[in-house]
């Protein structure tokens, strides 16, 4: 089987290197024309993404990226921008907690947006040190707030908070609105939903035009290799067994990140200041589907049989209990922004399982045998 | 000796939750743990360590300071933590809100992990003093329950309900032995006077003008801080792990009528002139965020801890302007920042 034949026509707003097509829709910008715009966490999956997206659909924006990038010099999703963009684009390498380091920042870019995706992520089920969470997470995003709200006294400007859906709490079934209570069960949701309602109670209080999203699960080319769909990726491409934990019947929304992000250039350009906005794509799949649908694209791409892959499924009885179903309801970005995720899961999934074995494995050789 | 540490005991809520605590619990020895910032007054705790020799000892220092907390827990053996430390004053919060953030959350964030593992192997308690502000605003019906959502306005109540989430967190997660409270406005005795009631007695006591946010119609719910510490108790010894009690007093009042309440109250004991109480009230433009109504419901508190105030209001205020114009040393001194030197003289440095 050749590649060519694998699946439709690819959606243009899979990748922002693809030509956008007329037939699909473009989110205008309903902003001054240019913009100076300071994206935190800019070296991580979502972040990068989004900064690669910034710097293709809004030509005359200028992007800062602050990130410490976990201590390394470079990573993959931003490299070559520089070169690509001229002018417009720039790394600061720092991290938010870092005293008097964002005021001169902001003195110095002279922005007019933020985009926080800054935050520190568990990388396990538990986390070590919940207080080293509370500072990067609630302090750094009250720095980030602080810096913004005294840069901008007399002018204005545009904060947007990127929240997690585990604020509504962490193993909580059932789909939430952006009115459901806040209930985070872990240290790490905590700390989530603290910077949330920080970032709200700076509208309140200062009139600041700051804006909260929330989202499901994302995926899509750089996310990191722990995470489920890159993980079965690679497991798939060298034949290995892909664990599916209980049932695999728990249902989770699934949004392709160019989407989501699309999704969050909507709510800064549109949304109203104060408010939350849930980005989902109305596509649910229960984990079994999703780790048999990797297989079968890995396989498919390969050349290999497609059906073999269901025989990589390997069930894990463990955490039980965990088949709920979880799920944000996006109706209000779609009602006041016009918001429609456009990247059916199944096409997002093949552009992706394309992405990690072509450009993944360009740079990480391959295990042995 | 049970060990319990309270923290910010040298506060208004906590000193009084000290002295209730020493005189109503003779098994407990009390230890204080107090960074002495403005709100902090030793004087507050005068006399305490004559009174109860042995059950009580003062330790100056932060709650974010985990190395101090894992010596103090190392060497008292805590069985119960009492959290009131916090940074508390919404005006404040707005002019500086990162201070709130770090004594509220990152304070609250050192102690739950050092108490949780220091009762890995012998189990505690602990309780959280919190706030009805992390609720939001009310509209004219209603009043909060535990099950409201948190909606705070401000940074000070953001960084309240941001110390709930991780308590209840703590709890999920860890299994931790923790309580939470939420309360509505306290009044009464060691009041800082930067609060509604202090400020307005101590104002109006300098000849000055009482100033009144907007109209003064934001209304608000009161209780006697003596009525808040019993509720805390309760809370602490026979709450259950993981659920939050609100405390209330079912007492809901207009801003505009605390002040006339209080100008009355003055007046019959300063012998003022009863018909121009109003010629002292001065009313000044609205602050931001500030909300319109706050009232906490206590009904899971009453039928589960057996939680009743004892304070009824009226008798509670006399007995507050009472204690103000008996004391005008102690809030003298704090107006003039003598009560700063005296911390500077003892400690050596700058309170």
């Amino acid at each position: 089987m050749t590649r060519d034949s694998v699946g439709p026509p690819e959606c243009p707003c899979l990748a922002p290197e693809a030509p956008p097509q007329p037939a699909v829709r473009v989110v205008q910008s309903a902003q001054a024309p240019s913009s100076r715009i300071l994206v935190t966490g800019g070296g991580g999956f979502v972040g990068g993404n989004f900064v690669r997206l910034v710097l293709k659909e809004r030509e005359d924006w200028h992007v800062t990226v602050f990130d410490h990038l976990g201590g390394r010099d470079d990573v993959p999703v931003l490299r070559g921008l520089a070169a690509k963009h001229p002018g417009r684009y720039r790394l600061v390498k720092g991290r938010i907690t870092d005293p008097g380091l964002l005021d001169s920042l902001f003195a110095e870019g002279a922005f007019d947006t933020v985009v926080h995706f800054a935050a520190k992520n568990p990388s396990g089920q538990e986390i070590s040190d919940p207080p080293s969470f509370v500072e990067v997470n609630v302090l750094g995003t009250a720095m980030l707030l602080e810096a913004a709200r005294k840069a901008w006294e007399g002018r204005s400007g545009k904060f947007l908070h990127l929240g997690s859906y585990e604020v509504y709490g962490s193993d909580a079934a059932g789909v939430f609105t952006e009115l459901s209570p806040l209930n985070p069960s872990t240290p790490y949701a905590a700390t989530k939903a603290a910077a949330d309602e920080l970032t709200i109670a700076y509208h309140r209080t200062f009139g600041l035009h700051t804006l909260v999203t929330r989202t499901t699960n994302i995926y899509g080319p750089y996310q990191s290799a722990d995470k489920l769909i890159p993980a079965m990726i690679a497991l798939a491409r060298d034949g290995k067994g892909m664990p599916v934990y209980g049932s695999g019947s728990n249902l989770r929304d699934w949004i392709h990140v160019n989407d989501h992000n699309r999704g969050v250039l909507m709510v800064l350009e549109r949304g109203r200041a104060g408010e939350v906005y849930h980005l989902g794509a109305r596509s649910e799949r229960t984990n079994l589907e999703v780790v048999k649908a990797v297989g079968r694209e890995v396989y498919a791409v390969l050349g290999r049989d497609s059906a073999e892959a269901e025989n990589l499924v390997r069930r894990v009885e463990d955490r039980e209990g965990h088949d709920a179903r979880r799920a944000l309801d996006p109706s209000k970005a779609e009602k006041e922004l016009g918001f429609q995720a456009c990247i059916p899961f199944e096409e997002g999934l093949g552009h992706t399982v394309r992405w990690f074995l072509d450009v993944a494995a360009a740079d990480t050789p391959r295990p042995v045998g | 000796m049970t060990g319990v540490l309270v923290t910010g005991g040298a506060g208004f809520i906590g000193c009084n939750f000290v002295r209730f605590a020493l005189k109503g619990r003779p098994e407990w020895r009390v230890v204080v743990l107090d960074a002495l910032t403005y709100a902090g007054n030793l004087e507050n705790l005068q006399g305490l360590e004559e009174a109860y020799p042995g059950r009580y000892r003062f330790v100056r220092g932060d709650v974010t300071d985990s190395a101090l907390l894992e010596k103090l827990f190392g060497e008292e053996g805590f069985e119960y933590v009492v959290h009131f430390a916090a940074e508390s004053h919404v005006d404040r919060s707005i002019l500086g809100p990162l201070a709130f953030v770090r004594t509220n959350v990152l304070g609250t964030a050192a102690l739950l992990e050092v108490a949780r593992l220091a009762w890995k192997e012998k189990k505690g308690r602990y309780l959280q003093v919190s706030t009805d502000e992390v609720y939001g605003a009310l509209g004219e019906e209603g009043a909060f329950t535990e099950s409201t959502p948190l909606d705070p306005s401000s940074p000070y109540s953001a960084s309240k309900a941001a110390a709930d989430h991780l308590v209840l967190a703590y709890h999920r997660t860890f299994g931790l032995e923790a309580v939470l409270t939420r309360c509505c406005n306290n009044y009464g005795p060691y009041q800082f006077p930067e609060k509604l009631i202090p400020f307005m007695i101590v104002r109006a006591l300098d000849g000055k003008p009482c100033p009144v946010y907007g109209q003064g119609q934001n209304v608000r719910d009161w209780i006697h801080v003596q009525d808040h510490n019993r509720g805390v108790l309760l809370a602490l010894e026979k709450g259950r792990p993981g659920e939050v009690y609100n405390l209330g007093a079912r007492c809901e009042r207009r801003n505009l009528d605390i002040v006339r309440a209080l100008l009355t109250e003055l007046s019959v004991l300063k012998g003022w002139d009863i018909s121009r109480l109003e010629e002292r009230i001065a009313f000044v433009k609205d602050r931001p965020g500030h909300d319109w109504r706050y009232a906490i419901d206590p009904g899971k508190a009453e039928r589960e801890l057996g939680f009743t105030p004892q304070v009824p209001f009226e008798e509670g205020l006399r007995d507050t302007v009472a204690w103000y114009l008996q004391n005008e040393g102690w809030w003298r001194r704090i107006l003039s920042g003598e009560y700063l030197e005296f911390v500077k003289k003892l400690y050596g440095t700058q309170a």
